[in-house]
């Protein structure tokens, strides 16, 4: 019996390779000695841990992380309840205006690099410039058409033949929404939510430009600033980052699971 | 007893127009039908209460499109003709000055055409490189679902912390490329990856294939996963090899998907701004200064808000000219599915 | 020579054996239906053998040349597939016509025979439209047409049928019989119902979990099945089986006989088993009389057209001898004892 060699394995692992590379290299710089960093090795010659301890030091991480953890989860919950409540009025209700829908998606084409002076002006007539409130209420109205483009598929789904027998039974939209179609689409729920929170987890541009204290600014922002320091020091900026990251890389392995069917039903159908 | 509300479900797709005088007829009706009804009727007027209550459905997405999108538009094209800084808006009228200026300006037209051309480019690149992983993951079965939530991670990487990474491997001094090529003797001295305009765009579309092929990969596995059942096994059998099934079978099958795959990449692309801010800072010079970049420099830290309303319009003008006939491909290839 | 030939075949998925050691000879021309219950391996026994799918173990010989290292396209056998796997964005001309397009064939004679096969199955009016503007029975069809486009040595078919209302089933079932009488082609058909395999097969091969129960005409199957297994797999309404102890026949475990071969007759007749009538079933032709045994055995009796018995009447059952069948313990059929088949002894 032939047993041919499956080439398809070593590819696997090469790609495998290069997209875990990056990541393992900042784990490996965060342990490295400052003279060990510029041997330019993949290993640590030496492992110290001096590179975390300074970079809590120099920076506040712990409040940005604070505050990036805020930001996402509360934005990712004002998403949510923005979006799926008026997904299920157009999608299924058939209330309103049908073209909800496309216009929802087409406001996603537009580059955020757009809603930035109107709304930097916006937060400072409300006075919300560098404040956590701002950043969620941008982050929570931002993503929304994300939202309702991953739970649009989920919503179809739903067999009309049950929402019409909770009709009859006289249940009436809010409802059927809140026992019948939210209990069928839950991992949709669960994966549009944790999308969108990792969206605001991970945005840059807007907290940039729309926080200017320590107090109010986010991982990613204070990261960048790491690097206008004078004195680069690689080990404590792969921890820095690691620091940022590593929350993130938590919620996608344990909850995995919806990430993938999220991403995958998202309409491309 | 009137019984509207059983037309939720079968009522036809509402085409918009005419739509107005529907509803203003049924809220009518509603009404009448509560109101003439001799004794109390309680379920006529929870019907009509329901139906006033049905803007409140919408009103939260409403009011974030209002404020996302068309409230930024209007304020552009307001300030785009004004004469402003960033701390004093609209001190002027000033005609279509700024956009005389922006389209005179040939640094800006030059980071028009390079957004555009990285955006074309990388995209087709990255849908490539994903449908390649996909295919390679999908083959291989029950362990390919495994690793592709494995692949999930560098999507999931702040595209800032993203941009770090790539700029400590492609460090000239201590980077991990600069020292493995050293040590394997590729390279005499180290290579400045960040410093000459053509190795920094293939530094940031390397970073940027990092993050964002795993995402396409899976979005091309679905896609994959959607095809017929037997069809790939009954090609084998009528004699097609490997590249003849993927030519003649699947991809035809996949190309709707695929446009829309590309489409929704291409979109991403035009955000592109963490990687560049992070990586090049828009340079060397500004040879990888996108647009998003340049608007973002000339309005928040040259203050000149009115010429960057200005170039954000025409920068939003010239995304939508190049999605069109992406949007248009992935229609008709829809249409000839169905 | 046989056409097909297979020994010791077997499958495993990881660690689970789901192919356990097939021997068959399959001579040229014969139509042999493979049935057994959903999930014995049927399917994945055809996929070896088309090379879709690799074996653990055994060997594959079409027209006595080992195949098992070639590609599917080169066995030189055709498929038809139980979900039709039809290419959905080509015409009906298109998916006759792939096989031979990728064989290079010049369009002339692509043409010529794409043509041939769809008047075989009388699909000539519809060449240019898509598989989704098609019937069932349709792309039925020309999932068979493009199966003799390439003029296969063999022919395989997975359970074609199952996905036809029960009236176009039995007019296929029809037209595959006639196909395989014109083309004289080697079949290897698999279904999982017994109908099918009665009506079509030159001979049965029952797998049960893997294995082959059996393998014969149908008759054979019918008549002298080699298990308890087969004894109940064929016949509708299925066999009666009753503990052999209870019957008096000492060496047997069970023993089985078919509704036709009972003969009931008034209570107040000697001899045989009491039982009441519990409802009867009109099927206009044959009446099945279901019955209850004072030991709360549950039997059907097929009588014919007319006869008398009604709902709660008391009979008495009985058989002939050499009706009976007789499995041991382990399921296995006990040799009948000689003076028990007269028509052998005869
Ligand atoms: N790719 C596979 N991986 C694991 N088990 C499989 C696979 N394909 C089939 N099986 C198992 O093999 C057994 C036989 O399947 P199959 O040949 O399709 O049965 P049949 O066609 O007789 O209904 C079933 O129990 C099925 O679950
Ligand atoms: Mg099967």
């Amino acid at each position: 019996m032939r047993r041919r060699f499956d080439h398809r394995l070593p590819l696997a692992a090469i790609a495998l390779a290069f997209f875990a590379l990056p990541i393992l290299y900042l784990a490996s710089l965060s342990f490295k000695t400052k003279d060990d960093v510029l041997s330019g090795a993949f290993l640590p010659g030496t492992v110290t841990l001096a590179n975390w301890a300074q970079a809590f030091e120099a920076a506040p991480l712990s409040t940005f992380t604070v505050n990036s953890v805020t930001v996402a989860l509360l934005s990712g919950l004002l998403t949510v309840l923005i979006t799926v409540p008026a997904a299920y009025a157009v999608l299924r209700l058939r209330y309103g205006w049908q073209r909800l829908s496309d216009v929802t998606l087409s406001s996603f084409m537009a580059p955020p690099i757009v809603a930035i002076i109107p709304l930097f002006y916006l937060l400072k007539g409300a006075g919300l410039l560098n404040t956590v409130a701002g950043l969620v209420l941008v982050y929570g109205m931002v993503n929304v058409p994300v939202a309702y483009w991953l739970i649009t598929p989920f919503l179809r789904r739903v067999p009309v033949e049950l929402e019409q027998a909770a009709e009859l039974d006289g249940a009436g939209p809010l409802r059927r929404l809140v026992s019948i179609v939210l209990p069928l689409i839950a991992p949709g729920l669960a994966a549009t939510g944790l999308i969108v929170t990792i969206l605001a987890y991970n945005e840059f541009l807007f907290a940039s430009v729309f926080t200017f204290g320590n107090e109010t600014r986010t991982l990613p922002v204070g990261i960048s600033l790491f690097q206008g320091d004078r004195l680069v020091n690689f080990g404590q900026m792969a921890a820095a980052s690691l620091t940022g990251i590593v929350p993130v890389y938590l919620v996608a392995l344990f909850l995995q699971r919806f990430l993938v069917q999220g991403l995958a039903h998202g309409g491309i159908k | 007893m009137p019984m509207r509300e059983r037309h939720a479900f079968s009522s036809p797709r509402d085409a918009g127009e005419g739509f107005i005088l529907k509803e203003t007829t049924m809220a009518l009706g509603y009404a009448a039908d509560a109101l003439t009804t001799p004794e109390f009727d309680a379920d006529g007027f929870r019907r009509l209460g329901r139906f006033l209550l049905r803007p409140l459905w919408l009103a939260p997405v409403a009011c974030a499109l209002i404020v996302t999108t068309l409230y930024p538009f209007v304020f552009l094209v307001a300030l785009s003709l004004s004469k402003s800084s960033l701390g004093k808006p609209f001190r002027a009228f000033a005609g279509l000055k700024n956009y005389a200026l922006a389209l005179g300006d040939g640094e800006f037209i030059a980071s028009l055409l390079r957004t555009v051309a990285y955006a074309l480019l990388s995209s087709a690149i990255q849908v490539a490189a994903g449908l390649a992983l996909a295919l390679l993951l999908f083959t291989l079965l029950k362990g390919g679902r495994f690793l592709l939530s494995l692949f999930l991670l560098p999507l999931m990487t702040p595209p800032v912390m993203v941009g770090v990474a790539w700029k400590l491997i492609l460090a000239p001094a201590g980077g991990l490329l600069n020292g493995t090529l050293l040590r394997l003797g590729l390279v005499d001295e180290p290579v400045s990856f960040l410093g000459s305009a053509a190795l920094a765009w293939a530094s940031i579309a390397l970073a940027d294939l990092w993050q964002w092929t795993p995402f396409v990969a899976i979005l091309c596995f679905a896609a994959l996963s959607s095809l017929p059942e037997g069809v790939d096994d009954a090609a084998r059998l009528d004699g097609a090899g490997p590249f003849e099934r993927f030519w003649y079978i699947t991809l035809p099958l996949i190309a709707a998907p695929l446009a829309a795959i590309f489409l929704i990449k291409l979109i991403f692309a035009f955000k592109l701004f963490d990687l560049t801010y992070i990586l090049t800072y828009g340079g060397p010079g500004f040879a990888t200064t996108t647009t998003g970049f340049s608007i973002f420099r000339l309005s928040m830290q040259q203050f000149e808000v009115a010429r960057a309303a200005a170039e954000t319009l025409i920068f939003a003008a010239l995304i939508g000219l190049v999605t069109l006939p992406v949007v248009r491909l992935h229609r008709a290839l829809e249409r000839r599915e169905a | 020579m046989s056409a097909i030939s297979l020994s010791g075949l077997a499958k495993s998925y990881r660690d689970v054996p789901v192919v356990k050691g097939v021997d068959l000879d399959i001579a040229e021309g014969e139509f042999v239906v493979l049935v057994g219950p959903s999930g014995c391996g049927k399917s994945t026994l055809l996929k070896m053998i088309a090379g879709l799918e690799e074996l653990s173990a055994g060997d594959i010989r079409i027209a006595g040349r080992s195949v098992v290292d070639l590609a599917p396209a080169e066995r030189e056998l055709a498929m038809v597939f139980q979900s039709y796997a039809l290419y959905p964005h080509m015409t009906v001309a298109g998916n006759i016509g792939f096989a031979l397009r990728i064989a290079g064939l010049p369009r002339a004679e692509i043409d010529r025979r794409v043509r041939a096969a769809a008047a075989t199955v009388k699909l000539e009016g519809l060449l240019d439209r898509y598989p989704r503007a098609l019937s069932g029975g349709q792309r039925q069809r020309v999932a068979i047409a493009r199966a003799l486009a390439r003029q296969p040595k063999v022919l395989l078919f997975d359970e074609p049928l199952s996905n036809l209302d029960a009236a176009l089933r039995q007019e296929t079932r029809v037209e595959i019989a006639r196909l395989h009488k014109a083309l004289k082609a080697t079949i290897l058909y698999v279904t999982h119902d017994q109908v099918e395999a009665m009506t079509l097969a030159d001979r049965i091969v029952l797998m049960n979990n893997g294995r082959i129960e059996q393998a014969g005409t149908p008759l054979d199957l019918y008549e002298r099945p080699a298990t308890l297994f087969v004894a109940r797999f064929l016949g509708t309404p299925a066999i009666n089986l009753f503990g052999a102890a209870r019957m008096g026949l000492p060496g047997a475990a069970t023993v089985g006989i078919r509704p036709e071969h009972l003969l009931l007759e008034d209570a107040t007749h000697p001899g045989g088993l009491a039982a009441r009538v519990e409802f009867v079933e009109e099927l206009g032709d044959v009446r099945l009389i279901h019955l209850l045994t004072e030991a709360d055995e549950k039997i059907v009796a097929k009588q014919p057209a007319g006869s008398p018995w009604q709902a709660g009447q008391s009979v008495r059952v009985s058989w002939r001898t050499e009706h009976l069948h007789r499995f041991d313990l382990a399921g296995q059929r006990l040799d009948d004892a000689p003076e028990q088949r007269p028509e052998k002894a005869a």
